[in-house]
């Protein structure tokens, strides 16, 4: 503003406010809004929106919970039963108090049994999957979700894959069932007893669909060693099917992973006794290591560092032989009622060319993990949607980093511990070990979480800035980019991340 | 899911031109929202006198009168005095600097507390002579570097203790406030506004530019001076009933000073003393206050 003399006060006052002044033209940088990718949602292989859910489990809106997790995976009662928790591993929370326990909300929201509408109008295009494991039914359910018409072909005569192996004590079957229901309620045709390659061959799917997609899992590994073709000598998944024969025996069991402790803890519950034969150390196991602390406080023995060499019949008993190989005590052996071979996943269940053809879950990233299986199925739901309508469905955000957070703002804060069925009580039955939590626990565990990179409108960004350039306005926070001067207080006081920085555009 | 409520009314504009991430500003920002628009600001020669805005420009929504060194609380007195004339209300608020509540300004706020006048007196602290180029004052603490306190001479003296100062004239009410504490600073404004007689508010109000630190860790920073003990936050009425109003964290010491390039050459005899004074304020306030009886002074070393 210029002034001639005469214009002048004869007293020095303000004429007017200092909005003309743009102070925001001293900026370099400048902060923006920009919700990020909680790093548990980053390393959920399902990449659940963990966060956004946990937040409405906070305000006791469990409903909505549901609906969100369920948008991403189908299946969360056997997540937050069975996965390894890849989630927890990054919480930001672990050094102040402990990871949120996340997989114990996703039970809970799993628990509540709620089914989501699929209103979609149907697109026209007809999909084949092939198989019914967890990647199989997610694939079939986002798909379904998105409009297309999907038929699923599954050789045995119940749907499920593997997740059917597992036993009751860890995963009850109903809510396997229940999960199953949910997601056939998105509508879809469903072909039990039809196995590709014997029922029914590609040549003849791709004649009657638009797109396939085969999600047949992998099948077991087999151990070469002498005696693998007595009887009494079982594959994991064999031994895990029976139930009579094998009562109040002997077993011994091979391997390290899911199957072998299962099957340990399965023998373990018809009273056998059960050592395990692991060929490596404890921390090289594959398996879940929940589940071997559980075993083993259930009294299931585990030898590592042993390599089996053969099995022997003598008389009505097995002679399994094996090889201790680090301290050179060389060659023992033990005789049992039965041995089982639980060592692991190799080769695809489905041979010959696969040109044209979607895959997902196991045979394709062979990962070996329920999560990863549901994550994939997803994954190629919208490929296939890619493939058709060129829309692709994965959003890319950056994600929040541990110095994101402002821990000023919380305090060391612990979760609530898991009630457990006693050892003693829980050996004699097939009845779930783990009994989850309690609504008021799951209220106060989804409060301990940071909000990583979801604005919960805490107000500190609006508080905190001294150029008074942030302002609320239908309960977004916006900001006066003729005012900011880029000081960052607002980045620095976010407890969560939400608020970034960029260079100004001069 | 606020962390801190405060008052929606917004009576300070945008277009200020303090320097950026300037506790003084925010602390002005949250002081006028407590005071609300019935208020008189008077403002001595200090940053405020810059930061409100060049002729014909002012940023705050109230009367604000720019007015010379040394004088305020007589002005303030003065303005007081001609509003009870003319039968009107409003908050009389002093806005300096330590400069001038510290220093050239002591006398007329002695005064004014010994006559009962009834303002608020606010001396936002940045703990030098800023506006002029980061001199020393007698607010500025020991062992600080400042351009007239250099490195290798830094600051010899203790830093007055303006609120047990004024504790000593039995003002009816005086506290310690700071911007990371945004509730606690608008709650003593409040308080102030319904106390007749004089008030002081003592705001520590950390300076990128004068302390030497990066402009977005201002509100760190005053949250620091509070959590490692350094700067309490209380209130004394009538010079003898204490309340403290938060009990630190204890972080060590180094945790404020480090991030401080006045700081930077201090050495670990310096940062020892640094707790040893803490630890004897804070064993005075113990003494003086009665809540405090019981809670363990904790300063790291
Ligand atoms: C005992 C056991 C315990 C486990 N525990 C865990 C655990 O705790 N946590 C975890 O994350 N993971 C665990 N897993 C692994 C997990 O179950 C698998 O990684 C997952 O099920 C793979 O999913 P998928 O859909 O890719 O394949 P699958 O589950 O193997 O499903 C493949 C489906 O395809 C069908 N199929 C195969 N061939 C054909 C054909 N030719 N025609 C038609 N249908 C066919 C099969 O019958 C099956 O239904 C465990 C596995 C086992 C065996
Ligand atoms: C009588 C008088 N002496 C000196 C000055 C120069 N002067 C203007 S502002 C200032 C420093 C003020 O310091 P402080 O009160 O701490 O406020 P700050 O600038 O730090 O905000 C000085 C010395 C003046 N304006 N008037
Ligand atoms: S699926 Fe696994 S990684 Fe994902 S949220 Fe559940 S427990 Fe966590
Ligand atoms: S604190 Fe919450 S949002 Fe952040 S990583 Fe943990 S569970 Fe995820
Ligand atoms: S400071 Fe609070 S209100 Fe602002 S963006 Fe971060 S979470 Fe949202
Ligand atoms: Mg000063």
């Amino acid at each position: 503003m210029k002034f001639r003399a005469s214009e002048l006060p004869l007293t020095p006052v303000s004429l007017r406010n200092t909005i003309p002044i743009r102070t925001g033209d001293w900026r370099y940088v400048e902060p923006f809004y920009e919700e990020k990718l909680s790093p548990c949602a980053f390393a959920c292989p399902v990449k659940t929106d963990i966060t956004s859910c946990i937040a409405l489990l906070a305000e006791e809106r469990f409903g909505e919970a549901a609906e969100l997790w369920k948008e991403s995976n189908p299946f969360p009662g056997v997540c937050g039963r069975v996965c390894p928790r890849f989630c927890e591993r990054e919480c930001l929370r672990k050094h102040l108090g402990g990871s949120i326990k996340i997989h114990l909300l996703e039970r809970f929201i799993g628990d509540l049994n709620i089914y989501v509408q699929n209103k979609i109008q149907r697109n026209g295009k007809k999909i084949a999957i092939v198989g019914s494991g967890p990647a199989g039914l997610a694939c079939a359910y986002h798909l379904s979700r998105k409009g297309y018409e999907v038929t699923v072909f599954e050789k045995e005569n119940l749907l499920g894959g593997l997740l059917r192996t597992i036993p009751s004590y860890r995963l009850s079957q109903e809510i396997v069932d229940k999960e199953i229901e949910g997601i056939l309620k998105q509508g879809m045709d469903i072909e039990i007893n039809k196995e590709l390659g014997k029922d029914f061959s590609l040549q003849e799917l791709k004649q009657q669909f638009d797109a396939i997609c085969v999600a047949t899992g992998l099948k077991e590994r087999k151990l070469n060693i002498e005696g693998v073709k007595l009887s009494n000598v079982w594959s994991g998944r064999e031994f895990l099917k029976l139930n009579k024969d094998i009562q109040n025996k002997k077993v011994a069991v091979i391997g390290g992973g899911d199957t072998a402790v299962d099957v340990a803890r399965v023998a373990l519950r018809r009273g056998s006794k059960v050592d395990v034969f692991y060929r490596r150390r404890r921390e090289d196991m594959p398996a879940n290591p929940y589940e071997v602390e559980e075993g083993m406080e259930e009294g299931v023995n585990i030898e590592y560092l042993s390599e089996p060499l053969k099995i022997e019949k003598y008389g009505s008993f097995l002679r399994l032989f094996l090889k201790k190989k680090a301290d050179g005590n060389g060659e023992f052996f033990i005789d049992v009622d039965g041995v089982v071979i639980a060592v692991g996943e190799e080769g695809k269940t489905v041979d010959g060319e696969m040109e044209d053809t979607f895959l997902c879950g196991d045979i394709l990233t062979q990962k070996g993990t329920v999560s990863h299986a549901i994550g994939s199925g997803k994954e190629t739901a919208s490929l296939i949607h890619e493939y058709f309508f060129g829309e692709s469905t994965l959003a890319v955000l950056p994600v929040v980093k541990p110095e994101d957070i402002n821990l000023d703002y919380f305090k060391v804060d612990y979760p609530p511990e898991e009630k457990k069925r006693d050892v003693s009580q829980r050996i004699k039955d097939f009845d779930e070990v783990c009994q989850g939590l309690t609504k008021e626990e799951v209220i106060k565990e989804a409060k301990r979480c940071f909000s990583c990179g979801k604005c919960n409108g805490c107000d500190n960004c609006y508080v905190f800035c001294p150029d008074a350039a942030i302002s609320k306005q239908d309960g977004k926070y916006i900001i006066d980019y003729d005012h900011c001067k880029g000081c960052g207080i607002c980045v620095e006081e976010c407890p969560r991340g939400v608020v970034s920085m960029r260079r100004t555009e001069k | 899911m606020k962390i801190f409520n405060i008052p929606e009314e917004e009576n300070m504009n945008p277009g200020h031109v303090a320097c950026p991430g300037c506790a003084s500003a925010l602390s002005m920002r949250f002081a006028l929202k407590a005071l609300g628009r019935e208020t008189i600001l008077v403002v001595p020669a200090c940053c405020w006198s810059v930061i409100d805005g060049p002729f014909p420009y002012s940023s705050v929504k109230v009367p604000l009168f720019h007015i010379a060194f040394g004088t305020t609380a007589a002005f303030a007195s003065g303005i007081r005095a001609a509003l009870k004339m003319k039968n009107k209300k409003a908050n009389v608020v002093v806005w300096c600097g330590d400069g001038e509540a510290f220093d050239i300004g002591f006398q007329t706020l002695s005064g004014a507390a010994e006559r009962k006048e009834d303002i608020i007196f606010v001396c936002y602290d940045n703990e030098g002579y800023m506006n002029t180029g980061i001199q020393r004052s007698s607010a500025t603490p020991i062992r600080a570097w400042t351009t007239t306190t250099p490195k290798k001479y830094p600051k010899q003296e203790l830093k007055k203790d303006l609120v047990e100062i004024f504790a000593a004239h039995k003002i009816p009410y005086a506290a310690t406030a700071t911007v990371a504490f945004p509730e606690d600073m608008i709650r003593k404004f409040s308080r102030a506004k319904e106390i007749r007689g004089l008030k002081l508010i003592h705001i520590l109000s950390p300076c990128p530019s004068g302390w030497k630190f990066p402009e977005n860790l201002t509100v760190k920073i005053s949250r620091l001076a509070v959590e490692t003990g350094i700067f309490p936050l209380y209130e004394v009425e009538y010079g003898e009933k204490y309340t403290v109003n938060h009990i630190p964290k204890w972080l060590p010491v180094e945790e404020y000073l480090k991030k401080q390039g006045r700081f930077s050459h201090l050495t670990e005899k310096d940062c020892q003393e640094k707790r040893a004074y803490i630890e004897k304020k804070w064993l005075e306030l113990r003494e003086k206050s009665k809540s405090l009886e019981k809670i363990p002074i904790l300063v790291n070393n």
